[in-house]
């Protein structure tokens, strides 16, 4: 990715964030124009938006289909345009079609008679036509479920590029994905807080902030994560996915600044510590909602520790209850009570501990990893080599065989983004 | 996931008894009985042979040592590769990394060792440390690459089981890219490594990522990180290593008049000679941190099912 490329998708993030200012209003549409006489300039009979309609209607979802190859490469200055283009359209219809307007809108007065809507001039019919609505339809919420559409469009854009994403060109794509679910995001912003509207914006933020953490978008991630909260303060969910996203940016991995092979990708990223007392925040959030939450005490134990508050983190670690039907919060339970015994020199409750975890997934590199690092810190060379060894055996079956939850844990609430994807895109039609 | 079952209980009590186990194992004692210091002599780049153990200074924490031992060429060698077989390096890249093994292997000698680790999101002893050099030509050629790259789980590994023999050994650490996946830390390992008598060679390929952390491992051990822009010469690369740490001295003597625990830092001369470059691990760190008393019955959580 080149550096122009990441501004405009700084750009369109920020656009997409003053839209979110005016998320509240009641019309379908209600995008503010970017102040600038570039975007002044521009005019409405466009081919690019055209393109965009024509697009969105046809785009079955989950699908890298030919609506998909249409809109993918365009730049951030295509669709910041777009935005000012839409903005323009629902204008026109919005502002110049009311209910006795829509039956005359068929005559042949109405068709012809020219409006102006700041840059656009043309009819209320054309617009119409262009948006692939009939008059009926534009008055109808005709327009909200376009612009539904073009969230799907934009979002499977932006997910199925990072999942089609090659180690080589993972920067580009990931860059991609943060383009086009921004701009997803504005679409999502401008429509209507109905209670129907309000599902599809929850479910949207879900799983995008979701996916965006599976796929360690570590720029955008807590973007989206923040203003998710922001509008649903009191979703378990959501807390959970803000709180993990900046427990995965406060990981050694993301820390370590290795990781960015490219200063011109390098977001700019806080301090673990920052990034944890922020988690912090939203995992006592989340058990404030429902303080018996497992998952959000573990990962708060975890992050105490990481913020070196070992005497908080062990009580924290030592109240939870893992619970039976969630292998995976189960093992993290163990398996981080026995790092926090082990730093508070339990050796023996430490061993317990990981030993706990191990019976719950016996193939986990991760559990004897740390078994093997507590024998070498207390001097048990032997019992180090015999735990490694049994940390990097192949399973009879062969490395598919092996599963370690470790694997998934920085991906947070992302290990759910598939589904909750696949919800999104349920009422809109066929997936694959 | 696991899927619960009876499999499931009888898994536990299985491992409960080996986690027991090696609860029971031996442990070695924390105290310094001998430390062991490869030491590479160079003037000109070219190696300095012929040297005795009179010709050595060495310095523990600023106290003189009387050096037991300096021998040269005559211990055999437990060479450990560890090899990233991530995603990025599958094709072209893992054609030169398998040649370049075999011709590490080739340059083995009468008694050493050999082991191969590979590492992707997760870490494969291969074929454990082994005279039997077929066994490790074998598990090279099995290798395939895909998946993320655990590299600090590797090193650690690679770590342990080079202490796990009496031998010398050396670590060759190839990788084209940066942690992206390990449990451990880049702590743990440099942690393992001050403690470790192995000494790490990095090779690293490709623009990717920055190199701190091989820079860490390697200086801390007296080895050396080798940057490479590609693989093609990587066989050339590996049995230029072999050949530069058998031209190591190794450098033993019994601390004395120093603390036995922490940090022991480093520094090995030759008397009387000042244009030689000496290449040594910075120090070493000894003993470990006792148990702290346990919680009372009463203190451990019914949750958590620990009471005795």
């Amino acid at each position: 990715m080149d550096a122009r490329l990441f501004r405009h998708a700084a750009a369109v993030l920020l656009l997409a964030g003053s839209v979110l200012a005016s998320a509240d209003q009641q019309t379908p549409f209600s995008f503010r124009p970017v102040q600038s006489s570039r975007y002044r300039t521009q005019h409405f009979v466009s081919e690019r938006l055209a393109t965009w309609v024509s697009a969105a209607w046809r785009h079955e979802p989950g699908r890298w289909d030919d609506a998909v190859q249409r809109v993918a490469g365009w730049t951030p200055g295509d669709l910041a345009e777009m935005l000012v283009d839409l903005d323009d359209l629902r204008a026109a219809v919005a502002n110049t079609v009311r209910k006795s307007d829509v039956v005359s809108l068929a005559t042949p007065k109405m068709a012809h008679e020219k409006v102006s809507v700041r840059d656009w001039y043309g009819t209320p019919g054309e617009a119409i036509a262009l948006l692939g609505l009939t008059p009926e339809e534009a008055w109808a919420d005709g327009l909200t479920r376009l612009v539904e559409r073009g969230v799907i469009l934009h979002t499977d854009i932006g997910v199925l590029a990072a999942e089609a994403a090659s180690t080589h060109d993972v920067g580009h794509e990931l860059s991609r994905t943060s383009l086009h679910c921004g701009f997803a995001m504005a679409l999502v912003a401008s429509l209507a807080r109905t209670s129907q509207g309000n599902r599809l914006i929850l479910d949207w933020y879900r799983s995008v902030a979701g996916f965006l953490q599976l796929h360690r978008e570590v720029a955008s991630a807590p973007l989206f994560a923040e203003q998710a909260v922001s509008l649903f303060p009191d979703d378990l969910f959501l807390l959970m996915s803000a709180g993990s996203i900046h427990e995965m940016l406060a990981s050694p991995t993301v820390q370590d600044r290795d990781y960015f092979t490219d200063s011109r990708l390098s977001p700019d990223i806080g301090s673990a510590s920052s990034h944890l007392r922020k988690a912090e925040r939203f995992f006592r959030q989340a058990l404030r909602l429902e303080p018996g939450q497992a998952e959000a005490r573990v990962r708060l134990g975890r992050v105490l520790g990481g913020l070196n508050r070992h005497d908080e983190a062990l009580a924290e670690l030592r109240a939870v209850r893992p619970p039976d039907d969630d292998a995976f919060v189960s093992y993290f339970a163990w398996l981080f009570l026995g790092d926090e015994e082990a730093s508070a020199g339990h050796r023996d409750l430490a061993r317990e501990a990981y030993g706990r975890a191990l019976g719950i997934a016996p193939t986990a590199q991760s559990g004897w990893l740390a078994l093997s690092r507590l024998a070498r810190r207390s001097g048990d060379r032997s019992g180090a080599i015999e735990a490694m060894r049994r940390a990097a055996e192949l399973p009879a079956g062969g490395v598919d065989d092996r599963y370690d939850p470790w694997g998934d844990y920085n991906a947070g609430q992302g290990r759910m983004a598939p589904n909750l994807l696949r919800q999104l895109r349920k009422p809109f039609g066929r997936q694959p | 996931m696991m899927r619960p079952g009876p499999a499931w209980l009888l898994m536990l009590i299985v491992l409960a008894a080996s986690v027991g186990a090696l609860a029971q194992a031996p442990t070695f004692s924390a105290k310094v009985e001998a430390v062991r210091v490869d030491v590479l002599v160079t003037e000109g780049g070219q190696p300095v042979r012929g040297l005795g153990r009179q010709d050595f200074e060495v310095f523990d924490n600023g106290v003189a040592q009387q050096v037991d031992l300096a021998s040269f060429e005559q211990i055999p060698l437990n060479v450990i590769l560890v090899l990233d077989v991530s995603e990025s390096v599958a094709g072209e890249r893992l054609g030169h990394l398998r040649a370049a093994s075999r011709g590490l292997l080739a340059g083995m000698q009468h008694g050493d060792q050999s082991a191969l680790i590979t590492f992707s999101q997760a870490v494969t002893l291969a074929a454990p440390l082994t005279g039997d050099a077929v066994r490790t030509r074998a598990a090279i050629d099995r290798i395939e690459a895909r998946g993320a790259t655990a590299l600090h789980d590797a090193a650690y590994s690679g770590l342990v089981l080079g202490d796990s023999d009496a031998g010398r050994s050396l670590l060759i650490l190839f990788t084209d890219g940066v942690d992206t996946s390990s449990y451990l830390t880049r702590e743990d390992v440099l942690d393992t490594a001050r403690r470790s008598d192995a000494v790490v060679y990095a090779a690293a390929v490709g623009g990717r990522g920055r190199k701190a952390f091989l820079q860490d491992v390697t200086r801390q051990t007296g080895g050396r990180l080798l940057e490479l822009e590609s693989t093609k010469d990587l066989e050339q690369t590996f049995v230029s290593i072999l050949s530069e740490f058998r031209q190591r001295y190794l450098v033993s003597y019994s601390p004395r008049g120093v603390a036995r625990e922490g940090w022991h830092e480093l520094t090995v001369r030759l008397k009387g000679q000042k244009r030689v470059t000496i290449k040594a691990r910075p120090g070493y760190l000894a003993g470990f941190a006792p148990d702290r008393a346990e919680p009372t019955r009463g203190v451990i959580p019914r949750s958590l099912g620990l009471q005795p």
